[in-house]
């Protein structure tokens, strides 16, 4: 099957990507050099391979590269500051402790970060709904809690 | 004199390594790495049925999608692969043994070509009786999954039964157990079943194979444990020189010994090594699917325990029969068989046991490491029993847990006498964070609500000569590199290596670094696994970082003409107060100091360490008797609030507190994170986990859709995690493993917590709401045991109505 | 996942000129979370797939207090869950997209499309048979209105002809006071498919109060309990023998199957217990 180009803007810079109807999302980034999208089942089961798309986060295992079309993509590299420093969200996260193996980070980080934008200061139940979708086999999950917790305060003093 | 000086050494809360990059995104996992456009792509057929003889494999269809190299089938590649027992070739030949076997490897030039090709490998078989129930055909024995048994070589402490369906037959005979059960006041016989479970880590095996056609050399990038095993077993299998094959592992997403041994990469080899594909590197990444189906699980069981006690509630003698679905190989499983064996009286002391711990062939996927090797499975039992006999004896399951427990001097299972630990006061505080003495209201009405306690052992369940060696280099910036080939696969073990290495050095954490594993690179270790890294590697780098600091103080104490005792290594910096000096370790580190007689001495610093147990004797085959048989136990306790609603089953957990008597915490950061999150994969498998099959033996659970684990909603209200501080006589700073524990006791303290709301003892796991559920409309009639025996189950499933029309 | 053709028409128009010239092979998406899945465990291979998602036309959700709840089949579980004349009159529909998968995947999964993929245990199919849902059908021979109890016909079947496109799904609203709830059963708290799902929906019309309730993953077709509904039918507060036997009546209208995920016993217990406890929480929000 031959590719067809497919133009998106990820993480800020307009790129091209090159797919095939049945290539995914999360295939296309994986192959443009995103790694940080991750394959973990490939089924929306996971969420490892988790983006924000138009804001929206999305599972990008369950959306067709040609569905991105003319669209933004957030990858967790696309948080990075300028300098490379991390966001809030990843910063609170390595402090507390809640990074083990680190395959459903990038994604869990996405889906805090796009928690805390529509609950800045989330409860735990808001927090655990917001994050239902991304597994964690190692950390049990307290130490996010904790790290969501410790970011939305930092977001809030950067405010 | 200590002559260090660190604010982040052992025992401090510091952030961990590879954080950073994990939080951003950027670390490379193995199917991150790139190779460009000469990689190809391999994708397995696999078997459609549970055992056969191969009639025929049509290869014809697949050889003509565009893009398909080679197909490789079983017997062009005909070796016998295994870590203790060689009983696994990477592709079936001759016959198939379990559904999803791979029958032939496809290798293409795209992953989507690879997986078209495979789509169109026809099989013919000539079906086989199956078998699945590990009871049944440990006995039975008139089907064999190996006949072949006898020819399969292994290791002298695995023991498998040629001519039967027994891979392993551990045995303990201390004492006199029919002696001490006609002595006895009580005796209580019981039994407890469970599935075989998966490990559920995220990232799925990957592994990309290159053979140099020039000179045959191996390289191997893989998401592996354990580089140096992975290589050994290859090369076993292969008869392939050791230094010919190279292991590259780069971060893993997880392992929890599903990654441990040697998983995909033979099967990968299969298709690198092939003389059409050899010189281009093939990469062998499984999906989901394939992972459930086709790598290790931990064994289901059935296992019953005979207790006798007497007047006063002392337990007298105990006689144990565990049978391990082991399924297709036992060639890693026959080890937690034989680690539940050895450990097979618990934590507690009994003076008179007969053990019997069966490792049995069935035609499923095969059993292995899984995070806890055979202890979460025995204390699944045993405490379970143990909570039914203290019922039965009318005492208190806390207090007869503490009336028998190993106390230091006494004598285990082996004759090995148990070291010093702080168990009873781990279990008083658990008890009394939980409350389990106390009955309270339930948080929500109309539910039940019920608490329940649960001990845990374990000793790394390892050879008794597994060593480990590490190198310490200091570089001429005065950071550090730390080489251990020891696998941070999320537990956090390079953190801990830093925090040595600091204390031993003096160097900030910030400026140490531990390098992923290369056997190129890395100097020898047996295997990430068994708890036993911050112990064993421990060692090692202890000794390679002290080595690097004399060193560096030799040659200080030459160039400054001052005694070696007046330097001291601070946040760093080099300091000698009584001369006046202080300098930071820079490039003379690396290229030598010249010296005041004006000649250059030194060079760069190399501290090398290594470590090997002195003094574990093998348990004797016969008796299972041995002086010292592990190096030691860590152990603990779970106590756990439960509720349950009546109405449907579901059981969430209010609150659970475990503790572990860790010798030290080095990584307190990372001990909480072991213990937490062991605990909720504790609580998930106890609560949904298992691998079902239809009666054909085809998975019913093969994705993350129906295989279950818990998500953040699923997690208790409350968990709280202690540890106590005993410290270890033979340890680098009197720690103990801490990786598995936390897994091991939840499951049975739930159990208990639920007898405890329910008055129903449940014998099988997972405690699924349907089952639970089950149990609320039996206490409804007074029935007090629950007991679904799984293989039935599978049988009961070929009559059930499964589809509409 | 095998090779297939992609169009991504701009217009129903379009849509239904693609339609119109394709193959038998041919899947329509709008969300496509279960299609994709499918392909992906080859179960399906489609040729083509006809992306709906451009299409101006099937966006959106309207609501007019005088016909009721229009969800567009673009529209999103997370759009209906978050819409806030859903949870004020269609609070069944609310509980129903808020267990329905995961957060993230509610932003791609559609209602429409669940009710399209007509899968047994579809969170959207009870919800919206109590709420007596309309599926708005459009083709190229025109437009219809087929009720969701008569739209699917059977696990993974329906009633479109090829060519033709549900454009959306239209929820009438519940006349006079009404309070409603969805209660679903998983094997654990988030991302699962139902084991038994049970809608229900008290009314106080012109007329007496009116009960209705329908459950998921438990019938091959959309069922509404109704010898459950006639026994409650006018009761202001059913007492607990009462709704004893309402259970009973609903257990007697399923016929579910056993599989990895519940056995059919389970299953049938289950209606019977968490239909009681639905009309608990119904009578509660009243």
């Amino acid at each position: 099957m031959p590719k067809q180009p497919i133009n998106v803007v990820l993480n800020g810079k307009p790129v091209t990507l090159e797919v095939e109807p049945r290539t995914t999302l999360l295939r296309a980034l994986r192959e443009f050099g995103v790694t940080s999208v991750k394959r973990g089942c490939e089924e929306g089961e996971c969420g490892t391979c988790t983006v924000l798309l138009d804001g929206k986060l999305q599972k990008s295992c369950m959306v067709l590269a040609v569905e991105a079309e003319g669209r933004k993509v957030v990858t967790s590299e696309g948080l990075l500051g300028p300098d490379g420093e991390l966001h809030p969200v990843q910063k609170a996260f390595v402090e507390e402790g809640a990074i083990q193996c680190g395959f459903c980070t990038p994604g869990m980080v996405l889906a805090a970060v796009d928690l805390l934008n529509r609950h800045p200061d989330p409860t735990d139940e808001q927090i655990k709904e917001g994050l239902s979708g991304n597994l964690c086999r190692c950390t049990g999950y307290v130490s996010i809690i904790r790290a969501v917790h410790k970011a939305a305060a930092m977001l809030k003093e950067r405010r | 004199m200590k002559q260090t000086i660190t604010n982040d050494g052992v025992g401090k809360w510091v952030t961990r390594q590879y954080d950073v990059e994990k939080a951003a995104g950027t670390l490379q996992y193995t199917d991150d790495l790139r190779f460009g456009p000469e990689l190809l792509h391999a994708k397995a057929a696999r078997s459609t049925i549970a055992h056969g003889e191969i009639v025929s494999i049509d290869v014809s269809e697949a050889m003509k999608v565009p893009g398909v190299v080679k197909v490789i089938l079983g017997d062009q590649f005909v070796h016998r692969f295994g870590l203790y027992l060689h009983d696994r070739t990477p592709l079936a030949v001759g016959k198939v043994r379990y559904v999803g076997e791979p029958i032939a490897l496809v290798v293409a030039e795209t992953e989507e070509a690879a997986e078209e090709g495979a789509l169109k490998v026809k099989a013919k078989y000539k079906e086989l009786t199956p078998i699945f129930d590990p009871v049944k055909e440990a006995t039975d024995n008139s089907i064999l999954v190996h006949p072949e048994l006898e020819s399969y070589e292994h290791v002298p402490f695995i023991v498998p039964q040629p001519g039967t369906n027994l891979a392993n037959w551990f045995r303990i005979r201390r004492g006199d157990v029919e002696k001490a059960f006609e002595e006895s006041e009580y005796v209580v016989e019981e039994a407890v079943n469970c599935p075989q479970i998966a490990h559920g880590f995220l990232e799925p095996h990957c592994c990309i194979c290159k053979e140099d056609p020039a000179t045959g050399y191996l390289t191997i990038w893989t998401a592996a444990q354990s580089v140096f095993a992975t290589r050994e077993i290859i090369a076993a299998g292969l008869g392939y020189p050791l230094n010919k094959i190279r292991v590259i592992a780069p971060p893993i997403g997880g392992g929890f010994g599903g990654k441990a041994g040697m998983t995909i990469e033979a099967l990968c080899l299969a298709g690198a090594m092939d003389p059409d594909v050899k010189g281009r590197p093939v990469k062998l990444h499984i999906s989901r699917e394939e992972v459930m189906l086709t790598s290790w699980v931990r064994q289901g069981y059935v296992a019953r325990i005979k207790m006798g006690i007497d007047k006063d509630g002392k337990i007298l003698g105990m006689k144990n029969t565990f049978y391990f679905d082991t399924g297709v190989s036992a060639e890693y499983g026959a080890n937690p068989v034989r680690s539940a064996g050895y450990t097979s009286t618990g934590c507690y002391y009994v003076p008179n046991v007969w053990t019997d711990s069966y490792a049995v062939y069935t035609n499923k996927p095969f059993g292995g490491a899984y995070r806890g090797f055979g202890l979460p499975e025995l204390m699944g039992v045993m405490e379970t029993i143990i909570d039914i006999a203290a019922h039965k004896i009318g005492m208190d399951p806390v207090e007869f847990r503490l009336k028998n427990i190993l106390e230091p001097g006494l004598k285990t299972c082996t004759g090995m006498p148990m070291h010093n630990h702080a168990l009873p006061k781990i279990i008083e505080k658990v008890v009394d964070k939980v409350g389990i003495q106390k009955k309270e209201e339930p948080r929500r009405p109309g539910w039940k609500r019920g608490k329940g306690l649960a001990l845990a052992i374990k000793a790394p369940a390892k050879p008794a000569d597994a060593s480990s060696s590490a190198i310490v280099k200091v570089l001429g910036d005065g950071t550090v590199e730390i080489l251990a080939a020891t696998m941070d696969m999320g537990q956090g073990t390079y953190t801990s290596f830093a925090q040595m290495a600091s204390e031993e050095l003096g160097i900030p954490v910030k400026k140490i670094r531990c390098i992923y594993p290369d056997t190129n690179s890395h100097p020898y270790d047996w295997q990430t696994v068994a708890s036993r890294s911050c112990w064993a590697m421990g060692m090692a780098v202890k000794r390679a970082a002290a080595d690097a600091r004399e060193q560096i103080i030799s040659l200080y104490a030459q160039y400054w003409q001052v005694p070696p005792e007046s330097i001291v290594i601070e946040h760093g910096i080099v300091k000698c107060r009584s001369a006046g000096k202080a300098e930071p370790l820079d490039e003379r580190i690396q290229n030598g100091f010249k010296m005041p007689d004006g000649y250059y001495h030194g060079g760069p610093i190399i501290g090398t360490g290594s470590f090997v147990p002195p003094d574990v004797i093998y348990p004797d085959n016969e008796t299972g008797q041995s002086p010292k048989s592990v190096v030691h136990f860590t152990v603990g306790a779970v106590g756990i609030d439960v509720e349950v609603d009546p109405a449907t089953g579901c059981v969430e957990v209010n609150r659970v507190s475990s503790g572990y008597d860790v010798g030290k915490a080095i990584s307190p950061m990372n001990v909480r994170g072991q213990i937490e999150g062991g605990t909720v994969q504790g609580i998930s498998a106890g609560l949904m986990e298992g691998m079902y099959y239809d009666e054909k033996g085809r998975l019913l659970t093969p994705d993350f859709t129906d295989y279950k684990i818990a998500t953040i909603k699923d997690i208790p209200e409350e968990i709280d995690s202690f540890w106590e501080e005993t410290p270890e006589e033979l340890s680098p700073y009197g720690n103990r493993g801490v990786g598995e524990h936390s897994m091991i006791s939840p499951a049975p303290a739930i159990g208990n917590a639920l007898f405890n709301a329910l008055g129903v003892r449940i014998h099988t796991y997972p405690f699924s709401r349907e089952r639970v559920y089950k149990a609320v409309q039996m206490s409804k009639t007074g029935e007090e045991d629950l007991w679904d025996y799984p293989y039935v189950q599978e049988q009961n499933y070929k009559k059930a109505k499964k589809e509409w029309f | 996942m095998l090779a297939f053709e992609m169009e991504r028409p701009a217009s129903l128009k379009e849509a239904f000129e693609i339609l119109s010239r394709s193959g038998p092979d041919t899947a329509v998406k709008a969300g496509g979370t279960d299609l994709l899945v499918w392909m992906k465990k080859n179960l399906v291979h489609p040729e083509l797939i006809v992306d709906l998602s451009l299409i101006e036309e099937l966006k959106g959700i309207s609501f007019d207090p005088s016909g009721g709840l229009v969800i567009g089949a673009l529209a999103t579980v997370n759009e209906v869950a978050e819409h806030p004349q859903v949870g004020k009159f269609y609070p069944a529909l609310m509980d129903a997209a808020l267990s329905h998968s995961d957060f993230v995947m509610r932003n791609k999964a559609t209602v429409v499309g669940n009710l399209c993929s007509a899968v047994p245990s579809g969170d959207m199919i009870a919800p919206c048979c109590v709420y007596e849902g309309v599926m708005h059908l459009v083709g190229p021979a025109g437009r219809r209105k087929v009720p969701v109890m008569e739209f699917i016909t059977g696990p993974r079947k329906n009633v479109l002809q090829k060519g033709e496109i549900v454009k959306s799904v239209e929820l009438p609203l519940p006349k006079g006071h009404s309070a409603g709830c969805y209660l679903k059963l998983g094997r654990r708290n988030a991302l699962d498919l139902a084991q038994v799902g049970v809608a229900c929906v008290i009314t106080d019309g012109p007329g007496e109060r009116e009960y209705r309730l329908s459950f998921g993953a438990v019938t091959p077709r959309p069922v509404r309990a109704k010898v459950a509904e006639d026994l409650l039918r006018g009761v202001v507060s059913p007492d607990e023998s009462l709704l004893d036997k309402v259970a009973e009546a609903a257990m007697a209208c399923v016929d579910p199957i056993t599989d990895v995920r519940a056995s059919r016993e389970y299953r049938i217990s289950m209606v019977g217990e968490l239909t009681k406890k639905a009309l608990r929480k119904c009578l509660e929000r009243f």
